[in-house]
């Protein structure tokens, strides 16, 4: 499971509260290195991380994605949306996004969900 | 220095002002403000320190203030405390964690409190030491203080060195620090040529495409040095990138002298030991060879002047016994057009300076590039070849000892007494030790490698010597008689030592 966030600081406030593994970019690059491959192996199930894992890292993969706070970027969604999403036969993966009622989040969502291509 | 996202300016027409702040009673109290804070907090979290600056911080110039807070930070001396390693630490938690999700308060302690025993420290200290190393958890341990009007003037010294970052070069123009200022371009491998009058022509990179803000890096490092003369002007030509690349024109001068600071505790006016790599190497190999160590080799370089300009050279090398002294210039990689503005002034340099040119110099493979060099030159791919370097000193030397041998014939050097330290003479006439042992030629006397000795007396030591077998007296003998030579004597006096072994009490001595 891989779990999204906006902004570094709820990364780490998941890391401590979960005790889940977090690469951001401050993270040093062997730890780093040493969290995908954990993750890959099976070893940790779970990683949280901000936009570094985006694009440009090859991030093992996953089943289940989760977006803790979404942004209005449709390119942004679709890059995580891929980084759970591989093409392999039989392969089901799951994306949640999570909207709190009665904050902006919901107005970013639905924007996104009705923006032009 | 400052980042360059933290500079601040103005521009009108074509000229570019970096937004000084102004030493009024509201910045100073702004300064002051900002300087308590962190003398308040040591011993604090960094996190507690942004957090209280960033309330701060609205209604007030962003830039400004993190600019402030850049500079107060280098004054600052941050720790990170932790028992283990932060990154052992997580390791250890994390994958101790992965088997059982963590849903709750109580989950999580029993997972916490299990790797704590297992690493055996306490559970607040792996709590603590598991993300110690995060930037915000770091603890202030040390803060430097300084007074409000001190920061802002190395606030605003640093924000025109920022805008130097990307200055394409610059015009000077100082009175009363030159030779720092020559020291400083020099040391900071910066191109320059005088130009007329006192204005000293600061080279920027070659193109605006090829632009490096380590050149510019290098132009604002001599902006404190530049500050520091009596009275200076300065005209920078920036370029700022918009759609367009666009130069402007820094301009300031020693006017502005009181918004600046000028003391070097905090410009960072450090000047770097070496131009380059190539110097710093030939540098240590030449003070570790044995073959030079009648050489002092000294970096800190003069300035001469000469007709078409000032030249520093890289080296100087005093010969320890001898008075005579030369310099010695290396030529790197640069430019067409600057080798030769360089080796113009090289040409009118009134004195012989060695010259190491890379082969490699682009102007080399053009055809027939003539150096007009009046000077001795070495040529060199990758590495100035030190051998030839100690075969032009030798050669130096052998002419400065010859001369003195020429002069001291006229003259008869008188000997006293029976044995007469070379030290001594040499001093006495104010020769080397060398031009000593060289044209000392006196029908009574033995010139050995540090003492002259009469003859009479070694004829003594002789005949004391002939009823003598063991080595080890035959050197008491001499000694006692006052010789500190007691393996040359008995070498001139026609003795060899026999070796049993290595053992000297078991040598014996014999004529040969």
């Amino acid at each position: 499971m891989i779990i999204f966030t906006e902004h570094n600081s709820l990364v780490y406030a998941i890391s401590r509260e979960f005790l889940i593994p977090a690469i951001t970019h401050t993270t040093p690059k062997e730890e780093r290195a040493e969290i995908l491959d954990n993750f890959r192996t099976g070893r940790y199930t779970c990683i949280v991380t901000s936009k570094v894992l985006e694009e440009g890292i090859d991030v093992p993969e996953a089943s289940v994605g989760v977006i803790l706070s979404g942004s209005g970027s449709k390119r942004e969604y679709k890059q995580r949306l891929g980084r759970i999403l591989r093409k392999k036969e039989g392969k089901l993966a799951i994306l949640y996004e999570l909207v709190s009622k009665g904050t902006t989040e919901i107005g970013i969502a639905r924007r996104r969900k009705y923006a032009p291509e | 220095m400052l980042p360059s996202e933290l500079l601040i300016t103005r521009t009108k027409k074509d000229r570019i002002y970096p937004d000084f702040v102004p030493l009024d009673e509201e910045r100073l109290g702004l300064a002051e403000e900002l300087i308590d804070v962190y003398q308040n907090f040591i011993g604090k979290k960094k996190s507690e320190i942004d957090e209280l600056l960033e309330e701060l911080e609205p209604g007030l110039n962003f830039k400004r203030v993190r600019g402030l807070r850049t500079l107060l930070e280098r004054r600052c001396t941050f720790i990170s405390k932790y028992l283990i390693e932060p990154v052992l630490a997580r390791r250890a938690v994390f994958e101790a964690a992965s088997d059982r999700r963590i849903t709750n308060i109580n989950e999580r302690a029993a997972v916490i409190a299990t790797v704590a025993d297992t690493l055996n420290i306490s559970v607040v200290d792996l709590e603590q030491s598991l993300w110690a190393d995060q930037e915000s958890e770091v603890i202030l341990e040390e803060f430097k203080p300084l007074n409000p009007e001190e920061l802002l003037k190395w606030y605003n010294l640093s924000l025109a060195q920022t805008l130097l970052f990307k200055s394409t070069g610059m015009t000077i123009a100082v009175k009363g620090n030159e030779p720092a200022i020559f020291r400083a371009i020099k040391y900071f491998g910066l191109m320059y040529l005088q130009e007329e009058g006192d204005k000293i022509r600061i080279e920027g990179a070659s193109s605006l495409l090829k632009l490096s803000e380590k050149y510019g890096t290098s132009l604002a490092k001599l902006l404190p040095v530049i500050v520091k003369s009596d009275a200076w002007v300065l005209d920078a030509e920036i370029v700022i990138r918009r759609e367009t690349p666009r130069i402007y024109h820094f301009i300031m001068d020693s006017r502005e002298r009181d918004l600046l600071v000028r003391e070097d505790r905090l410009s960072e006016a450090v000047p770097p030991t070496f131009d380059s790599g190539i110097e710093e190497r030939f540098y240590h190999e030449f003070v570790a060879l044995p073959a030079a160590k009648h050489w002092e080799v000294i970096r800190e370089p003069d300035v001469i002047f000469t007709s078409k300009g000032v030249v520093i050279p890289d080296f100087k090398f005093r010969h320890k016994e001898l008075d005579i002294e030369t310099y010695f210039e290396i030529v790197g990689f640069w430019t067409e057009d600057y080798i030769n503005r360089k080796l113009a002034k090289l040409r009118a340099l009134p004195i012989t300076v060695l010259v190491a040119i890379d082969k490699n110099l682009a102007c080399f493979n053009a055809a027939q590039f003539d150096l007009g060099l009046d000077q001795p030159i070495i040529l060199y791919t990758k590495k100035v070849p030190i051998g030839a370097v100690v075969r032009y000193l030798a050669e130096i030397e052998r002419a400065a000892i010859t001369k003195q041998v020429e002069r001291l014939k006229e003259t008869q050097i008188e000997l006293e007494g029976d044995i007469i330290p070379i030290k001594d003479i040499a001093r006495r006439y104010s020769i080397s030790q060398e031009a000593v042992r060289t044209c000392l030629k006196h029908p009574d006397y033995v010139v050995f490698k540090g003492l002259v000795v009469n003859k009479e007396l070694l004829q003594e030591v002789k005949d004391k010597l002939v009823s003598i077998k063991l080595y080890v007296e035959a050197r008491r003998v001499i000694e006692d008689t006052g010789l500190s030579n007691p393996d040359e004597v008995l070498a001139q006096l026609g003795f060899t030592v026999q070796w049993k072994g290595l053992d000297p009490s078991a040598a014996t001595i014999a004529q040969r």
